[in-house]
């Protein structure tokens, strides 16, 4: 098995393939049935008129005015620089979210991964960020980036670094979200990935030992291979998530300095809510599904060649 | 003893849902249900819904319970208090969207327009005007109709209003040498407030120790109205903000920013203000209550300008959805909340500036262990010297291009982040709202016909007459 | 590893189907991917744990303020003067019933959990095992459901709720949370693909049907995929604001999440009770995730699958 399958996975048992067929289609559609139609209900068919509106005027109150393709040519002329500034800032922000969480995602899992005196505590302790109250994240964050009293730059004065004024820079303000983000679902990713570990099996494990393999070779040539499905999980929900990260923004820096954290759903929210522009955030809507179908569409591409399957 | 332990052992057997249990008894321990079944028959229900914290829903059920007994039972016409969290736009949108609002709904007073024109609230001149069930407008601050009205119309009242004004830390003021002033007759010149800052600030190499100043970036319209300058001209074809003195009184507060006296926008009041390192933070009424109780702070005037007006004053407005159950109920539901008893309740818990005057002017509103100068709040909604204290904006989609390009957006986050030039910011806003009459065609006409347009204007006559 | 890995797929060992095998727990055996020693775990967990709880250390803390106490420049960690106020307050403030949220959360969150586990591990088996038209481009729908925010489309999900009369009820907050998961589905089907085929197999030259393999194969092997989903739905729904803030307007509906909003307003936010209501909210969660925490450490056991 060199090239394994993603999102499409051979059945053991396909031998009576034609003859089965309907039989076969059915039984499938009983399981996947439910999932599916709940979702085309409650997620799918809601998102449809966001297809029309985003061709429309629209102030979510009265009747919507058709306006042809006038939300879109606003957006990719250039008459809305924030859309522009709102993709990229969004892009930044998952890259520099998406692979470093999953990284620590992995690096506390393996860590934790042990019954070792105390590591139920530790565990418990390392998803708290991810139910603490948003509002306490965001005042103790921005103590934590304070330019004068904050914690980071007090640590970096007694090396006798002048710190930077973090939430005060475009740059280190997008850095300062970003580990914040990390911070706040380390417990997430941690706690997947640690669902994960537990289908390793041992054998495998103490059989690169008995071959003399090391620490490090054991988790990179047997562990991770058996992550490699949950790691896929992580990267293609993180990257949906981070493309619309918005609360986390919200709490700590208000979209600022200037535009330096304004993302992309807060250009969407403030649109919508704030302007009552409800057609143009529709397009905005329709623009980002393309652009996440695209990357998603890329992602499942490249993990044909590094996620195994059985 | 027996029963106690009965009900232990029974909660224990509930296991997993020992606490959907212990919901369900705590609903008959509380008794605070809204609900319609208190309602007699005969009697008109008219359902209220503001958002607010629990300080403030405690008082509108105050307000509401004032209100019932001074003149609403009478009319057998009874307010049901339907409370709602946070200041989500979005919920009480799509309320109005899909005609499930309260009968008399409290909402953002920049939201108004935008819904008169849509058709989904009531106009109430005629009700207001009513010479039996009206109201008596002599009673009342200018500001209750003219801050909130639309085209000149009115689709909303509002029975108070959150004046803003400068907190001042009174040590650091008395440690200067200085002494705040008490009325807004008697507020500083631009050059003794400038001079306060200044010596207010304790810089510490080229950090700031105790700022002299904070703002936010919606005094900038009242500064530039100061300096003589207007957000439209010609009809309201062009935007306003172009003159050299409307930039160089901006430069100058914006100054402060860039040299020091004032933190930057992502440095947060409170906590500076709480530890005594900031002097003056210009603040609406709601946050009193979060200053520290070591911190002995009053409120005084903003500084007098040429035109004097010098606060815009945030405000939350009652309308009447047209999918009100009973209009003149809800209106006299309304009336009666603006009354001598609702907004003595109002008053005392200093949670606005009453528009009734008279309770403006009361001990219930002014007689506080804290601030001792409650009247500097109170003068927010009248004239000095023949001039409002209080700033008017345009309203509208012009009025909302206003507000993205100035007050909200990135370009006024730009400028009090200390990034942006103060004419750049000018001229990019100057430019937006440019751009935004240019595409919608605008003029000093066109909010008339949009309200026209919308069915704002065609209401029935409604006979208003004493239940 | 990310997708910029380009290592050639053979230079990455390919994991052999592991066969079979009595595991008894052997509390000496080492544990998959552990790569340092005790010692060093011990140093570095704890590091992480000291990081990790710090707004929590300080949500603890506001709620024992007083209102002036709460914001400060520099954090001090021990409440002075140490007040149960808030807490009073919460539970007795004269206008939200604050219990009564708790108990309407849990309702919720129970049911969906139940429901959720349920549909989202028959419909990951589906996913997962079984091989029939329109497969993967239901996933690809199930995944492109999540590329479209939330805050669009509850305007037509509002009024077609309107429309039914389900506005004002649980309905939303349980029915759709329990059919509609993406999440849920997507997870279970990547970690019973983890699961060595040869088991499936087995049974079905035995004869067994799809059904039983998945109730009595499959899902005992996944309890630690399972016990996750479980704490996260638990999280997802116990927390979940945007829902019932929109849907519900009767006061004796809310859940906790929009009690705890009352007290956070555009214009201030009254630290002490929210911070009270927030530690409050979150005890639920920490003792789901300690009960459920036992099934994530505990490795396939694979007795009795023969």
């Amino acid at each position: 098995m060199t090239a394994a399958q993603t999102l499409r996975v051979r059945d053991p048992a396909t031998a009576d393939q034609r003859r089965g067929g309907r039989r076969r289609n059915l039984r499938g559609w009983m399981f996947i049935g439910p999932v599916v139609l709940g979702t085309l209900l409650f997620n799918v068919i809601p998102v449809l008129p966001t297809l029309v509106t985003s061709f429309t005027d629209w102030d979510g109150l009265a009747a919507p005015k058709f306006t042809g393709t006038a939300n879109y040519k606003e957006m990719f002329s250039g008459q809305d620089p924030l859309f522009g500034k709102s993709l990229i800032n969004t892009a930044i922000y998952t890259i520099g979210y998406v692979p470093v969480g999953i990284i620590i995602g992995i690096a506390l899992a393996v860590l934790v991964n042990n019954r070792l005196r105390g590591m139920a505590v530790i565990r418990a302790l390392i998803f708290l960020p991810y139910v603490t109250s948003l509002v306490a994240v965001g005042v103790v964050s921005r103590w934590v980036f304070s330019d004068q009293y904050g914690v980071i730059n007090a640590v970096l004065a007694s090396f006798g670094i002048t710190g930077p004024h973090w939430l005060g820079e475009p740059g280190s303000a997008m850095a300062a979200v970003i580990v914040t983000a990390i911070w706040a679902n380390m417990g997430f990713n941690m706690i997947i990935v640690l669902a994960g570990l537990q289908g390793v099996p041992e054998t495998l494990i103490e059989a690169a030992t008995l071959d003399g393999a090391g620490r490090f070779s054991r988790f990179f040539h047997v562990t991770l291979p058996f992550l490699t499905p949950t790691i896929f999980l992580l990267l293609i929900l993180q990257t949906i998530g981070s493309f619309q990260v918005f609360a986390l923004v919200l709490v700590m820096t208000g979209g600022g300095p200037g535009d330096g954290t304004y993302v992309y759903i807060y250009h969407l929210w403030y649109e919508a809510f704030s302007l009552r522009r409800m057609g143009y955030a529709s397009a905005l809507a329709i623009v980002l599904f393309v652009v996440l179908l695209a990357v998603t569409w890329i992602q499942n591409r490249l993990s044909k060649r590094w996620v195994f399957y059985q | 003893m027996t029963s106690g332990s009965l009900l232990t052992r029974r909660r224990l057997l509930q296991g997993g849902l020992g606490l959907a249990a212990a919901g369900v008894a705590g609903t008959s321990l509380t008794a605070c249900g809204s609900g319609s079944s208190g309602t007699p028959s005969g009697w008109t229900e008219v359902t209220f819904s503001s958002v607010g914290d629990p300080t403030t829903q405690k008082m509108f059920k105050d307000m509401i319970a004032a209100a019932q007994q001074e003149s609403l039972d009478e009319h057998k016409i009874k307010i049901v208090w339907k409370p709602a969290p946070g200041d989500d736009w979005a919920s009480v949108m799509l309320q109005f969207a899909s005609g499930t609002t309260a009968d008399l709904q409290r909402i953002d007073d920049d939201r108004v327009y935008d819904l008169a024109t849509s058709g989904k609230i009531l106009q109430l001149d005629k009700m207001m005007q009513d010479a039996s069930t009206g109201f008596d407008l002599t009673k009342y601050s200018p500001t209750f109709t003219t801050k909130v009205a639309v085209e000149g119309y009115q689709f909303s009242i509002t029975p108070g209003m959150s004046a803003n004004a400068l907190y001042y830390n009174k040590k650091l003021f008395a440690d200067a040498g200085l002494t705040a002033p008490t009325s807004w007759a008697d507020a500083w010149s631009w050059d003794e407030f400038d001079a306060a800052v200044k010596k207010l600030t304790k810089k510490n190499g080229s950090r700031t120790d105790t700022y002299g100043l904070q703002y936010a970036v919606n005094t900038i319209q009242p500064t530039a109205y100061g300096a003589g300058d207007t957000a439209l001209y010609n009809n309201q074809t062009e935007c306003g903000y172009g003159k050299p003195e409307t930039l160089d009184a901006i430069d100058k507060q914006i100054s402060y920013i860039r040299a020091g006296y004032a933190p930057t926008i992502d440095v947060e009041y409170l906590p500076l203000f709480n530890a005594g390192k900031l002097a003056m933070t210009w603040q609406a009424m709601d946050i009193s209550a979060q200053i520290s109780k070591n911190v002995d702070w009053d409120v005084m005037p903003w500084p007098k300008t040429p035109l004097f007006a010098m606060t815009k004053n945030y405000a939350r407005t009652w309308v009447i959805p047209k999918t009100a159950k009973d209009p003149q109920a809800a209106f006299l539901a309304m009336k009666a909340l603006c009354g001598k008893a609702a907004s003595d309740v109002m008053a005392k818990a200093q949670f606005a500036v009453p528009a009734l005057t008279e309770v403006a002017k009361s001990a219930a509103f002014t007689d506080h262990p804290r601030p001792k100068t409650a009247t500097v709040w109170a003068e927010a909604l009248g004239n000095v010297a023949g001039k409002p204290v209080d700033v008017p904006f345009p309203r509208g989609p012009i009025g909302t291009a206003l507000a993205d390009s100035f007050v909200e957006g990135t370009n006024a986050n730009n400028l009090v982040s200390g990034k942006l030039a103060t004419a750049d910011y000018l001229k990019r806003g100057r430019d937006a709202v440019n751009a935004e009459i240019k595409k919608r065609g605008w003029n000093g006409d066109k909010g008339k016909e949009l309200l026209a347009k919308g069915g704002a204007l065609t209401d029935p006559d409604l006979k208003v007459a004493a239940k | 590893m990310t997708v910029e890995d380009t290592r050639a797929p053979e230079r990455i060992a390919p994991p052999r189907p592991p066969l079979p095998v009595d595991d008894t727990g052997d509390e000496r055996r080492r544990r998959a991917g552990r790569i340092i020693g005790p010692t060093a775990t011990y140093v570095v967990c704890v590091l992480a744990a000291l990081i990790a709880i710090g707004p929590f250390v300080w949500m603890l803390s506001s709620s024992f303020k007083e209102p002036g106490d709460v914001i400060s420049l520099t954090p001090h960690l021990l409440p002075n003067p140490f007040t149960l106020d808030n807490y009073a307050y919460l539970v007795n403030n004269g206008v939200l019933p604050f219990i009564r949220f708790l108990g309407n959360s849990a309702y919720i969150t129970v049911l969906v959990i139940i429901g959720r586990l349920m549909v989202c591990a028959l419909g990951a088996y589906g996913f997962a095992r079984l091989q029939f038209r329109g497969r993967d481009a239901a996933f690809g729908l199930l995944l492109a459901s999540l590329m479209i925010p939330d805050m669009l489309m509850v305007l037509p999900l509002y009024s077609a709720y309107v429309k039914a009369g389900l506005i004002d009820t649980h309905f939303p907050l349980i029915i759709p949370p329990i059919v509609a998961n993406t999440f849920g589905t997507f997870l279970l089907r990547q970690f019973f693909m983890t699961i060595p085929k040869e088991y499936d197999e087995a049974a079905l030259v035995d004869g067994a049907s799809h059904f039983r393999i998945f109730v009595s194969i499959i899902l005992p092997l996944s309890k630690p995929a399972l016990a996750t989903l479980a704490v996260l739905t638990f999280v997802n729904v116990w927390n979940d604001f945007f829902g019932p803030l929109v849907y519900l307007s009767d006061v004796n509906k809310f859940t906790v999440p929009v009690g705890l909003a009352f007290f956070q307003t555009q214009d201030s936010t009254q630290y002490g009770p929210l911070m009270a209501g927030a530690t409050l909210a979150i005890i639920p969660t920490v003792l789901v995730f300690v009960f459920a925490q036992k099934y994530f450490t505990r490795g396939i056991s694979m007795t009795g699958i023969k």
